[in-house]
């Protein structure tokens, strides 16, 4: 089964951090990411770029709406994902929780999905 | 909330944890089955511990931890039983202090390689590799790999108390190959992964879920494979599961029946798996160094296949290439009845029925229904349907499968009409 482990942020969270402290982070990521390559677990992911540089699109009123970021009203900002293929639910949270975002304390969480299979 | 229980997040760390730990343990005690077992008991008491207390934040680093001890305990015990061990369980401490500094990303790998090529080693009967692998590597149960395998729980039991005892009788060291058998010890590898990719593949729907899930677990070994060992046929059989992965969802109708490659909806093909297979190859082919071998091969056709927009689109003269290259390194009477096929589609039926025509005086493939089959098309295509009929029936007279009997019978009765058409505006010669 593949799971969606999708990285939510606030993305004034890291406003505050040291360029060491930055550093680590990276490395951690790119430490997880080994992780589950070595595994044999991991089918894709990338971190995504700030929300100021996206837009969000609607429609209201049969009028077509573009907001550009970033999206400051929200604290939980999708800042990447790591898709990755699991035995069961319970595997795909025990990876989720050694992503680094899931223990960063309080500005980021990580939330697991699992990918929908359509009938063909 | 049964994902979070105790006894499933323990089976989730197992899954993730088992064979590092199986792995580590072995090279620390040199015995295969009783590293599992110290593992096992590791972890049973981590559920007894994890059901009262929670489960700590790093449970892969807490077993290990407590693997580690577990087995000097073991070692201990077993230097004072018996004196001459000392110089073994001296060893181990020292190594043992080293380990506990450096818990190193390639000490972790070649332990982890160390397993594999055990699990495969040729000593071993296939069923016997098949069935340790997935327990030891793939963090099977024994019910689980039963299951797969459409086999009792106590068969499968048998097959890995038989296999450990192989192991421990040959002396089967905890190494990695030397150089000069490295290539014939990963074959194996190869063959086992594949083998149990094959069996989840081929099974149908209706079976038990496990079955279709060998293949994810033959990916998933294959993808720590890759990881472990820059060898181009590693990288080709990923690429090989990868490519035809992608096609699990195309190649079965909604009504369960088969549906051959050149009738499926293309759009069904998971293009992720497409995309990871090519990227495979790519890697497979920066690493072959005399001669490409037969899973690298197999995997450049699969990807004409991907590549290919439709059915029409294919470049079978590449593919007819391609399998004369594997007749090169895996001669069978089934690659040249592809490349025959191939050949037909690339450069006429008449070019892929003299290929296919001395074919019929193997052996091997006399009771091969696709032989017949693709004569058949040939014979069609060049207009002799008379004769085409008689091949197609002849297919389905060897056919084992209902459905496809179905289908070759339809194609016999059109063949017939073609001919009774052709009768009809040509009228033979008096």
């Amino acid at each position: 089964m593949r799971y969606m482990v999708l990285i939510g942020h606030d993305e004034k969270g890291g406003n505050n951090m040291t360029k060491e402290e930055h550093g680590a982070l990276f490395a951690a990521y790119k430490k997880y990411q080994d992780e589950l390559r070595k595994a044999g677990v991991l089918l894709g992911g990338d971190p995504l770029q700030p929300s100021s540089g996206g837009a969000r699109i609607t429609l209201a009123d049969g009028k077509r709406k573009v907001v550009d970021g970033p999206f400051s009203e929200s604290k939980e900002i999708i800042g990447g994902y790591f898709l990755i293929e699991a035995k069961s639910k319970a595997e795909a949270l025990e990876w989720a929780a050694r992503c680094p975002a899931a223990n960063l304390d309080s500005w980021s969480y990580v939330e697991v999905r699992e990918i929908q299979v359509l009938p063909s | 909330m049964s994902a979070r229980e105790p006894r499933n997040v323990v089976s989730a760390i197992w899954r993730i944890e088992s064979a590092k730990l199986i792995a580590m343990l072995a090279r620390m005690i040199k015995s295969v089955d009783l590293a599992e077992e110290i593992a096992q008991e590791v972890f049973i008491d981590a559920l007894t511990r994890w059901e009262t207390s929670g489960v700590p934040d790093n449970p892969g680093g807490w077993l290990m931890t407590a693997a580690k001890h577990r087995a000097v305990d073991v070692l201990r015990h077993a230097r004072r039983a018996e004196r001459k061990h000392d110089q073994l369980a001296q060893e181990v401490e020292t190594t043992l202090a080293a380990d506990f500094d450096e818990a190193l990303d390639d000490v972790v790998g070649d332990d982890l390689l160390r397993l594999v090529f055990v699990a495969c080693h040729p000593v071993l009967s296939q069923e016997g590799r098949v069935a340790l692998t997935l327990r030891l590597l793939g963090g099977l149960t024994t019910d689980e790999v039963a299951r797969a395998f459409l086999v009792p729980e106590s068969t499968i039991a048998q097959r890995i108390t038989r296999a450990k005892r192989t192991l421990a009788e040959k002396n089967v060291p905890f190494e990695l190959p030397r150089p000069e058998d490295l290539a014939a010890r990963l074959e194996s590898v190869l063959e086992v992964i594949y083998l149990v990719f094959n069996e989840g593949y081929l099974a149908t729907t209706g079976d038990d879920w496990m079955r279709p899930a060998l293949c994810e677990d033959a990916l998933r070994l294959g993808r720590i494979l890759a990881e472990l060992v820059s060898e181009s046929e590693v990288h080709g059989l990923l690429s090989l599961m990868e490519i035809q992965a992608s096609r699990a969802r195309a190649r079965v109708s909604p009504d369960g029946e088969a549906v051959l490659l050149p009738d499926q909806d293309r759009t069904l093909w998971d293009p992720l798996l497409v995309r990871r297979g090519l990227d495979g190859l790519a890697r497979a082919d920066a690493f072959v160094r005399e001669r490409p071998g037969p899973y690298f091969l197999q995997a450049a056709i699969a990807a004409c296949h991907a590549r290919a927009k439709s059915a029409a689109d294919t470049d079978w003269a590449r593919i007819a290439a391609l399998y004369d290259a594997l007749l090169q390194v895996a001669p069978s009477p089934v690659v040249e009845l592809n490349r025959a096929v191939a050949l037909g589609m690339a450069f006429g039926p008449e070019v892929g029925l003299a290929v296919a025509d001395p074919l019929t005086n193997d052996p091997a493939l006399r009771d091969y229904p696709f032989l017949p089959s693709v004569r058949a098309d040939f014979l069609a295509k060049l207009g002799r349907f008379a004769d085409a009929k008689t091949e197609v029936e002849r297919a389905a007279a060897l056919t084992k499968n209902a459905r496809e009997r179905t289908l070759l019978l339809e194609r016999a009765a059109s063949y017939a009409q073609s001919d009774e058409e052709r009768g009809s505006t040509n009228s033979p010669p008096s």
